[in-house]
């Protein structure tokens, strides 16, 4: 025992740490039994902690996984998992992690002392005789589950771990999937992470169920893998790989790796088929084929038939409506969530399976450039709403309609729609907080008007938000209710899912200027699904609000490489770009990238007033003063009262030569914003050459007094003011 | 707000006096972790990997990589070992103006040789371990100077044996119950108000060693692998 003052010995750190494990467990309300003593945290995903841990009862090592607090399971999911794990915990097989015990988050098992094989891959890749064994004992496993009528539905190389002889055995029976289909979903209805070793059937459900063939894709997902070291279907977003999971065969294995047999790439091509009931009927049949490959017997699998390998070129050409059956992923688990829930109005229901699938399929669109394509599909959407309406006038088709018009970027609709939905059932609180999304929008683009960042640039910093809403008390109304409406309790919704819940939250801390909770709050809902783009999006904006503009077109471009159809994104990356680009004052970076993403920007969102006015002052910038002015234009009509796109009106006015429109511009300006102390200047100059001694005196006067000391037109002003007394 | 963080306070005073001392502060938190990533990194004997240690803190106060540090790019402990990795470059360089001198000692150099790595450690883990070990272990120790001076030495002599002691899976709050003649109750509520000290010493500490919550997060998150 250490004496007082010595440094403990590094033994009783790890007991230190392992007493505050076991600590956090209780201050969490971790029903976990006495018998089990917490270790060290062994492993860490995203929907569980893993510790090794003593089973002092019978005494011998465990290892314990606890999952993550805000996804323990209640009532009836409650029940399933239970259901599945007592299916599981009956499950004994040498390839499989036994499972000793289990409580509402917590799961007892088998402690497995080696590496997963993803792990194992990542180190060095199999010899094709290894993978097959592998394999064949892995499916052997799977079997076991399938002759007790458990299937799997996740199986990944992350699952199946290596015992310290190389005994694979497969883990999380009953749970990876459960809390998948819990958390699963993104905005518009996507799977998270890359579904590299899902089945079509279970992107699709018009296929057929997902039964023990869909285990079968899943090894020979993983068994292709091991053999070329690529998964069947590459792709670098999900998007990407949904697309070619559902259309696209994989390439054979033998044009990858040569030394592959042809009976091998026959035995992983038949349990890759895209037709269930054309592959293995399950991991068993599997295990036997690969088994009779290893002692060379005839396999029972057959390669497609020449007729066979012309029908899928055929299909694959025809394509299947790769995006239709990305939608219908939103369905999948639309489904399953809604129906016990909304067993009396299945109309609406129906509904809104029409609505989601035609949001995801225009994502899809959007991200391809089929701009056309996306918009026509969201207006089917709208027209379908507006017909439901006609015969029954229900809230919630007020509500889809809501969402479809503003992922049409027709905010104004939107919120028009959003408005009756409220008005028609107070209560439907998926109303509100989609319109808090709309007013969020608002009041940013509010704000956008009134904040002149040209000011804040030569200024020692931003002029606070909170100074600027007690200028313009209707910005500080429109964030109010934006809070108000993202507040809304969502949590037992059928339509909002829990990632779109949190991002609310986060968004709620933005406009509160809680920017750390709000940037941990998108980080931590990027770290369970790093291709939930609104988060990166808004990451981008928290770093133009802190003024890092290399950040924001960090999270921008991150964005626009998950989904390259975000106008948004375009936009704030150009708005970052010209930022900097103004504040280096050398203003030596490159124009026509910005040029560029305003132009998709504008393509995108030509309701937003803001890519043109940004568009506008690019185009200042490079002397197109005609060009400027159109955009200009267009800025100012499409917003209500924005002083700064007048302000730079007012100066392509200037440049043209064209002196009584720019005084015009320059007085809406400053009847929009009166502290907006450079309009007033560039009034006075302009001014003072028409001849207008007085009202340049009154302007270059209003101006001193509105600026901040450190202005950069003070000196101008001041020298007007000497040269017109002067006069 | 929060209190000021020993980073925020440097940030805030470049080049004054009360910068140098939380600077030495921050350098003494961070000197077991460094002389232990330094000895294992380029096999040093104790004497030159300590010299090699104060050039490193010398380099860090003097230069600009703590002007350069970011925040909000990640936290201070792994900045600290990109430092160190860039510091193989320039340790001759530093070593020299070292010698060359009329600098004091930043942080008096205690028992480190008893410490000595093994010569095939990584030294990016010996320096987490390290780390570990400084925030947890001081953390301990003011717990157990806090209990001792409030008269609850028994307290915390529970936790020594359930939690410090290691070693023992199969010991259970019932068994140490039974060989002390404690309550099993009270020794579940003892353990827990200690523990809970422990966990508040160690959040303080590490709330002073960064700069906002979610590095606080992420280095908690650390401590536990």
């Amino acid at each position: 025992m250490p004496s007082s003052g010595d440094r403990p010995p590094h033994d009783s750190v790890v007991g230190a740490l392992r007493g505050l494990a076991e600590h956090e467990r209780q201050r969490r309300d971790v029903d976990l039994p006495e018998r089990y003593r917490l270790g060290e945290v062994i492993g860490r995903g995203g929907m569980a902690i893993v510790h090794a841990a003593h089973d002092t009862q019978l005494d011998r090592g465990v290892a314990i996984k606890i999952m993550r607090d805000d996804l323990s399971l209640e009532g009836a999911d409650e029940a399933r998992f239970r259901r599945e794990v007592e299916a599981t915990a009956r499950l004994r097989h040498a390839n499989v992690v036994t499972v000793f015990d289990a409580g509402p988050d917590w799961l007892v098992m088998e402690r497995v002392h080696g590496e997963s094989l993803q792990e194992r891959m990542q180190r060095e890749p199999l010899a094709i005789a290894d993978a097959a064994v592998l394999i064949e004992h892995v499916a052997r496993g799977v079997q076991a589950a399938h002759d007790a009528g458990i299937v799997h539905r996740d199986l990944k190389p992350s699952n199946i771990l290596l015992d310290a002889d190389g005994t694979p055995k497969v883990a999380d029976f009953g749970v990876a999937h459960l809390v998948g289909d819990v958390t699963a979903l993104t905005q518009s209805g996507m799977v998270i992470g890359t579904p590299r070793y899902m089945a079509p059937e279970q992107i699709d459900t018009r296929r057929c169920s997902i039964g023990p063939a869909t285990d079968v894709y899943a090894l020979g997902a993983i068994l292709y893998e091991l053999l070329t070291e690529q998964t069947p279907h590459p792709g670098d977003t999900p998007l990407a790989v949904f697309d070619r999971i559902v259309r696209e065969e994989p390439r054979p294995p033998k044009s990858l790796n040569d030394r592959i047999a042809t009976d091998l790439q026959t035995i992983v091509l038949a349990a890759l088929e895209k037709d269930a009931a054309r592959r293995y009927d399950d991991a068993g049949a599997l295990a036997d084929d690969l088994a009779r490959f290893r002692v060379g017997e005839a396999i029972v699998a057959k390669p497609p038939t020449p007729v066979e390998r012309l029908r899928r070129t055929v299909r694959k050409r025809k394509g299947v409506v790769a995006a239709t059956a990305l939608g219908v992923v939103a369905l999948t688990i639309a489904l399953a969530v809604l129906l016990p829930k909304l067993g009396e109005s299945r109309r609406t229901l129906g509904l809104w399976r029409e609505v989601t699938t035609l949001m995801t399929q225009a994502e899809l669109d959007e991200h391809r450039g089929a701009l056309e394509r996306a918009r026509a599909g969201l207006d089917r959407g709208i027209a379908q709403c507006r017909a439901f309406l006609a015969e029954d006038d229900v809230a919630d088709a007020h509500y889809f309609l809501g969402r479809l018009l503003r992922a049409r970027g027709d905010d104004a609709e939107a919120l028009a729609a959003l408005d009756r939905a409220v008005e028609r059932d107070a209560t439907l609180a998926e109303a509100r907080h989609e319109r808090g999304f709309l007013l969020l929008a608002r009041y940013e683009r509010s704000l956008e008007a009134v904040l002149d960042r040209g000011h804040a640039r030569r200024s020692a910093g931003a002029t606070p938000p909170d100074v600027l809403e007690r200028r313009h008390p209707a910005v500080r109304v429109l964030r109010r209710r934006a809070i108000a409406d993202l507040s809304a309790d969502v949590r037992d919704s059928n339509y909002v899912r829990e990632i779109e819940r949190r991002f609310a939250a986060a968004e709620v801390d933005r406009l509160q200027w809680r920017w750390e909770n709000a940037e941990r709050t998108h980080r931590a809902i990027l770290d369970d699904d790093p291709h939930y783009t609104p988060s990166l999006v808004a990451l981008a904006k928290l770093s133009i609000d802190r003024h890092d503009w290399a950040g924001a077109i960090g999270h921008a471009s991150a964005a626009l490489e998950q989904n390259a159809g975000l106008g948004e994104a375009y936009l704030i990356r150009a708005r970052a770009a010209l930022e900097s680009r103004l504040r280096s004052r050398t203003g030596s970076i490159d124009p026509d990238p910005i040029r560029d993403d305003l132009d998709r920007a504008i393509e995108r969102l030509p309701h937003n007033a803001l890519a043109y006015r940004e568009r506008g002052r690019l185009r200042i910038s490079v002397a197109d003063l005609d060009g400027a002015i159109a955009d200009l234009t267009n800025a100012i009509e499409r917003a209500d009262g924005d002083a700064i796109a007048f302000n730079a009106r007012g100066r392509a006015h200037v440049e043209a030569n064209r002196p009584v429109d720019a005084v015009a511009d320059f007085t809406e300006a400053v009847h929009i914003s009166p502290e907006f102390g450079q309009a007033w200047a560039q009034r006075a100059l302009v001014r003072a050459t028409q001849g207008d001694t007085r009202g340049a005196v009154a302007d270059a006067r209003q101006a001193l007094e509105v600026s901040p000391p450190e202005a950069g037109w003070n000196r101008q002003m001041r020298t007007l003011l000497a040269m017109l007394h002067a006069r | 707000m929060f209190p000021e963080t020993t980073w925020s306070l440097i940030t805030r005073l470049r080049k004054t006096a009360e910068h140098r001392s939380a600077l030495t502060d921050l350098c003494c938190r961070y000197w077991r972790p460094v002389y232990l990533y330094v000895r294992s990194a380029w096999a040093k004997s104790d004497a030159d990997a300590s010299d090699l240690t104060q050039a490193f803190f010398l380099w860090l106060l003097e230069g600009e990589p703590l002007k350069r540090y970011a925040p909000e790019r990640g936290g201070f402990r792994p900045y600290l070992k990109v430092l160190l990795r860039r510091f193989v470059g320039h340790q001759e360089v530093a070593l020299k103006r070292l010698k060359r001198g009329g600098q004091a000692r930043i942080v008096p150099i205690d028992d480190v040789a008893a410490v000595a790595p093994a010569r095939d450690a990584d030294p990016e883990a010996l320096f987490d371990r390290a780390w570990v070990q400084e925030v947890v272990g001081q953390a301990v120790e003011r717990v157990r100077r806090h209990f001792t001076n409030d008269g609850r030495a028994d307290a915390f002599a529970l936790y020594e044996r359930y939690d410090l002691a290691g070693g023992d899976d199969g010991m259970t709050y019932a068994s140490l119950a039974e060989s002390t003649g404690v309550p099993v109750a009270r020794v579940k509520h003892e353990l827990s108000v200690v523990r809970e000290a422990v966990r508040r010493e160690i959040r303080s500490d590490l709330r002073q060693l960064t700069t906002d919550d979610r590095e606080l997060e992420e280095e908690w998150r650390a401590l536990f692998g």
